[in-house]
């Protein structure tokens, strides 16, 4: 069949090639996710942050990280653009909404993704003020991110924010884990639940990670 | 058993469309939520709707809701409306014409919406065009074969389990309640569904990546909405078919990317 | 009127094989210069037209609902019988014809009942080549199982939805050729009127049911397969939609009109439970495999049940009529499905009924007592369920409630061998025509005829016809007649929707379609369903001529002509239902027999069982229309048993 269209004949991206890049994007970060907090553990360490500063040193300094580091930032624009423009997609499908709210049985998770997923995106600048920016120069802060970490988190609001955003960041993981499954199409009857579970697992874990960091900080650990 | 009903009606197909308001009584509990509504209807033609005066004025009072059906016994598919926030109401593995008016309490309201999708245009009141649905599977939702020539029957045994999985997934009867039940109004669950039936089979593997390409993009230049694993399809889904079908309908999505190009 | 059958010559075994290999065909670059219109797209109308589409012809298909697979082929339940004999059970296409000629009572004409066995084959091979999911067993080859009125197992399943996936499987082969352009779709289109020019189906009106427009398509050729008219009753177990109008307008355009009076009445079916319903649910005939029939023994018990004062279980064993096995000791609950109907509206007429008093119960207690309940689950759990679903009892501890209902009809347009009616170009599949079942059918063989009239019949036949209108041309839809046949329908929505508007709305006379339609169901299920005698024929029709006045006094459509208007469509439905109700009774009265679905109560042994009287009736009634409220005149189809040999039906 001619396409009428030909003329504009940009690449079209599938829904589904979209949410299999969303996904493997996720997962990319989900990863990095738990280097990051393992890396923060080391602030834990009572050796006045020679490890963390280390840890730091090196990766402000290291071509590879660099390199690494630019990716990392891609991808990340890349998750929440794809994210958004399926977001969008997905609301123009349904122009005219129900009178009654759903009441179906769902997994909250989906409906809140997106929008924890714009809650981390604020988070995450919030965050990128207090540490990554300082590193790029962009804003004024003490260089040594086992100082900056105790003085801010030690601030009680500031400390109880970051605890909320890793409760979205819990949420935003649990439902990406089990959903890179399915859309990589390996939830099946047999593995289903235990990719569930496991989801569940790898989220708390990450989680508290980075949450022990802060608690521990806070109270002078 | 009484109840007060608020209906979406709607002329044409560009009408701006309302709720109305309508009051029914002595409802017996036995009767199916479409029966309930065939009294209703016949109350609104003989004009002895209890508190007409509940009507507001500017409605075309005489004119009975439409709504579609056709076998009242959850296989044809031509039923579906969305009551009180749910695709075929408040029970699970139904359709609407399986849904009893003991489902609900006495003086319950009752909200009855269309199917909402950009792909589901509204015709009248409740009625909607699934047409789309139709197009998906004239995109490749089969298997290419002609009248006579073919092998006999057992010629190609299949293992019963995938037999089995292909029954499951070829039950879906495309009455659109995934389409409705879905945040993003995607047809996910209803192409999944036909994609797995036919590559679990080994006359359809033939045919497997270049269908799952047709019929996707179809669904997506139709203007469903994709999916985000929210499962609201499989919540809904008379015929209780499976997210695995989503799953499934991926993995051969990524094959057909990955697999052998042509020219 | 001739009937001329056209039955080719030759040995019974080899006529189909004669007849295909001296019949007229239409060369590859021709076929594309002929249409071809399929009204229908269920079994027969989908195969057909996907068979045709890919052969080359070009194709218009037309149905009522949104889509294709809605037809009501798709709520077939049980299977469909082939004579592959993959179970090595001595199965053979001889069987098969011979099962399906006797199970018909001797009414079915033998050749198209032949060629019908002989087909059945290959419909499993191509439907297993569409990939239905068939169910099968461990070592992967196809299972198998007994259905009513065979000595082997040779029905083919896909769990309880065989009617479903064979749909499926003809909408996905529809859907291909649709892709291809060779079929053209029309969905919510209803066929209004059939165009004859010179003699000829050359076309027909439709009215497009979402705007209201009348639209005009010219083909060569004709094919209906709009299934059968079982709604006369109103309550059946056919879908809300389903209608005998399309067949009845051909009637009414010169097609004459098989054997009315054949209808076939399903003996388990949920019961009515009030005067709202709208629909009765079919629940398959295998749960007479286990589940046990009666009535209390005592009328006063029967009124305690329908007053509810009493339950059911709460009746001792002694105290229960088990009237079928005591009946028929032989096949006890398995007795045909004419039998086991005729038997339980006996009971429930003499005051035994349960319920509403229109219900004998199913009881499983034997069984699960005999069974467990797990093994009783097993069989029989999505039953069970479908049956709590819809009554809110619980079948695992008090019995079933069950009632016959119309479900089928054999009677149709006159067919001759080609599947070609009286028209020439008009031909009729699957439940549209009379041909394959005689005075009653057999489970699991509608499917088979469906099929194998639009994949392997058709496909041929009308080549044949099809060969010499090469050289007509393209047909036009200008024509005078097609002109005259749009205006009479056109007047004809407008006299019914003048009905109502020359009284007030709030007038107290006005009724719905649907009152009209109950009422005419109610007379029809009375005087002319189960059982019938003149007695009841008479009264029968003087009650539905009655009706009719009634309806065309004060029937009131709302709405307009141009738009989505269902109680329009109901109304001319109902319409041609009311001259359809005539012809159905003047057939029973005519044929002075019993004979399958039709039980005339004059004709029957002394057990209370049919009596057939082949010396008189062994033909095919033919009816043919002059006018409204004119008699129909009758032409006979004598039916020739070259190859089998009589018998008398018996299950005692």
């Amino acid at each position: 069949m001619v396409d009428n269209n030909s003329y504009m004949n940009l690449p079209k991206i599938h829904s589904i090639t979209k949410k299999i890049l969303v996904a493997l994007l996720g997962a990319f970060l989900s990863i990095f996710l738990l280097l990051h907090a393992s890396a923060n553990l080391c602030i834990l360490r009572q050796d006045g942050g020679a490890w963390y500063n280390a840890f730091c040193d090196f990766m402000g300094t290291n071509y590879i990280v660099k390199i690494f580091e630019l990716v990392l930032l891609g991808a990340l624009l890349l998750h929440i653009a794809l994210s958004l423009w399926l977001a969008i997609t997905n609301r123009l499908a349904r122009p005219k909404g129900y009178h009654k709210p759903q009441r179906s049985k769902t997994h909250t998770g989906s409906k809140l993704q997106i929008w924890t997923g714009i809650l981390l995106l604020a988070g995450l600048i919030a965050h990128f003020t207090d540490f990554y920016f300082v590193k790029l120069g962009l804003v004024d802060g003490n260089l040594n991110f086992y100082e900056q970490a105790h003085e801010k988190f030690q601030i009680p609001h500031i400390a109880i924010c970051y605890l909320v955003f890793f409760v979205v960041v819990w949420f935003h993981m649990r439902h990406g884990f089990a959903a890179i499954f399915q859309t990589f199409g390996l939830y099946n009857y047999k593995y289903g639940k235990a990719i569930e579970i496991i989801g569940v697992i790898y989220a708390t874990v990450v989680c508290l990670m980075f949450t022990a960091v802060v608690v521990g900080v806070y109270f002078g650990l | 058993m009484n109840f007060t009903l608020h209906i979406w009606r709607q002329e044409c197909a560009n009408a701006k469309g309302h709720f109305e308001t309508y009051k029914i009584e002595n409802i017996s509990p036995d009767c199916s939520f479409l029966e309930m509504l065939d009294i209703l209807n016949e109350q609104l033609i003989t004009g002895s709707t209890p508190h007409s005066s509940l009507l507001t004025p500017h409605s075309p009072i005489s004119h009975p809701v439409c709504f579609d059906n056709d076998c009242r016994e959850g296989i044809c598919g031509m039923c579906g409306l969305y009551i009180n926030g749910r695709p075929h109401g408040n029970d699970d593995g139904i359709t609407t014409c399986q849904l009893h008016m003991r489902k609900f309490k006495d003086g319950d309201d009752i909200w009855i919406e269309p199917w909402r999708a950009k792909a589901f245009p509204v015709i009248r009141d409740l009625v909607v065009d699934r047409s789309a649905f139709d197009k998906i599977i004239q995109a490749g939702g089969y298997i290419s074969t002609t009248t006579g020539g073919v092998p006999d029957a057992n010629t190609i045994p299949i293992s019963k389990h995938a037999a089995d999985m292909a029954m499951d997934a070829a039950s879906c009867i495309g009455c659109g309640a995934c389409v409705a039940a879905c945040k993003n109004a995607s047809a996910m669950l209803f192409v999944g569904a036909k994609v797995s039936h036919l590559a679990l089979l080994p006359q359809g593997k033939i045919e497997a990546a270049d269908r799952v390409k047709k019929m996707v993009s179809k669904m997506d230049e139709l203007g469903f909405g994709s999916c985000t694993n929210t499962y609201a399809c499989e919540a809904e889904c008379p015929k209780l078919i499976k997210r695995q079908n989503i799953s499934m309908l991926n993995r051969q999505w990524i094959s057909a990317l990955l697999g052998r190009d042509k020219k | 009127m001739k009937l001329d059958s056209k039955i080719p010559a030759g040995p019974l075994a080899e006529k189909w094989t004669n007849y295909k290999a001296s019949q007229k065909l239409v060369n590859p670059a021709n076929k594309r210069k002929l249409d071809i219109i399929v009204v229908g797209t269920g079994l027969a109308g989908a195969s057909a037209a996907a068979s045709l589409g890919a052969m080359g012809f070009n194709v218009d298909i037309f149905c009522i609902q949104d889509s294709p697979r809605r037809a009501h082929s798709i709520a077939a339940q049980g299977g469909i019988n082939a004579a592959k004999n993959y179970q090595n059970d001595g199965d053979s296409v001889e069987r098969l014809f011979r099962d399906t000629i006797k199970g018909g009572d001797y009414r079915a004409r033998e050749a198209n009942v032949y060629r019908l066995a002989e087909v059945s084959g290959a419909i499993i091979d191509q439907c297993v080549a569409q990939g239905v999911p068939f169910a099968r067993d461990y070592g992967g080859l196809l299972d198998n199982r007994s259905f009513g009125g065979a000595q082997v197992s040779r029905t083919f399943y896909a769990k309880g939805q065989t009617g479903q996936q064979l749909l499926l499987g003809a909408y996905g082969a529809l859907s291909r050729e649709i892709a291809r352009g060779t079929v053209k779709l029309h969905t919510r289109s209803e066929m209004m009127d059939l165009v004859v020019v010179d003699g000829r189906a050359r076309g027909i009106i439709v009215r497009n049911l979402v705007t209201g427009d009348l639209e005009r398509y010219a083909a060569h050729a004709v094919v209906l397969a709009t299934g059968g008219y079982g709604n006369l009753y109103y309550l059946s177990t056919n879908a809300m939609n389903s209608n005998g109008s399309a067949a009845w307008i051909c009637h009414r355009r010169g097609a004459a009109f098989a054997n009315p009076c054949y209808v076939q009445i399903h003996p388990t079916c949920i019961p009515v439970h009030g005067d709202y319903q709208s629909k009765l649910t079919l629940m398959s005939e295998s749960l007479r495999n286990d589940g046990r029939i009666w009535v209390p023994k005592k009328k006063e018990d029967a009124e305690a049940i329908r007053a509810g004062k009493l339950k059911p279980t709460e009746i001792p064993e002694e105290n229960r009529d088990y009237y079928l096995e005591r009946r028929y000791p032989a096949f006890g609950n398995l007795v045909p499905r004419d039998v086991a109907s005729r038997a339980a509206k006996e009971r429930c007429d003499a005051g035994y009924g349960v319920g509403t008093g229109y219900a004998v119960y199913l009881d499983f207690a034997d069984a699960i007592q005999r069974l467990g309940k797990d093994v009783v689950e097993q069989k029989y759990g999505n039953l069970f369920q479908m049956y709590q679903k819809i009554t809110d009892e619980n079948p695992y501890e008090t019995p079933m409630m069950i009632y016959p209902a119309i479900h089928y009809t054999m009677g149709g347009l006159w067919v001759d061998y080609e599947l070609q009616t009286t028209i020439p170009g008009l031909f009729a599949a699957g439940e549209a025509n009379f041909s394959d079942h005689g005075a009653n059918r057999l489970g699991a063989s509608a499917l088979m005829q469906g099929l194998a009239d639009g994949y392997f019949v058709l496909p041929y036949t009308m080549q044949n016809y099809l060969a010499d209108q090469i050289y007509v041309g393209k047909i036009s839809a200008t024509s005078p007649e097609f002109d005259a046949a749009e205006e009479a329908v056109r007047q004809r929505i407008n006299r019914l929707l003048e009905i109502g508007c020359v009284e007030t709305r709030h007038g107290t006379s006005l009724q719905t379609v649907d009152h009209f339609h109950k009422a005419l169901g109610k007379i029809m299920w009375e005087y002319c369903g189960m059982a019938r005698n003149t007695e009841s024929l008479t009264k029968a029709k003087q009650l539905v001529k009655e009706l009719e006045d009634e309806f065309w006094k004060s029937v009131f459509i709302p709405g307009s002509a141009n738009e989505f208007n269902p109680e329009l469509e109901k109304a001319c439905r109902l319409e041609d239902y009311f001259e359809l109700a005539q012809l159905v009774i003047d057939d029973a009265m005519h044929r002075e027999e019993s004979c399958g679905g039709h039980f005339r109560t004059e004709h029957q042994t002394e057990d209370g069982e049919t009596l057939r009287d082949d010396e008189h009736f062994m033909y095919v009634a033919a009816w043919e229309y002059h006018g409204h409220g004119q008699p129909e005149t009758m032409e006979k189809e004598p039916l020739v048993y070259e190859h089998i040999k009589i018998a008398n039906r018996n299950y005692k």
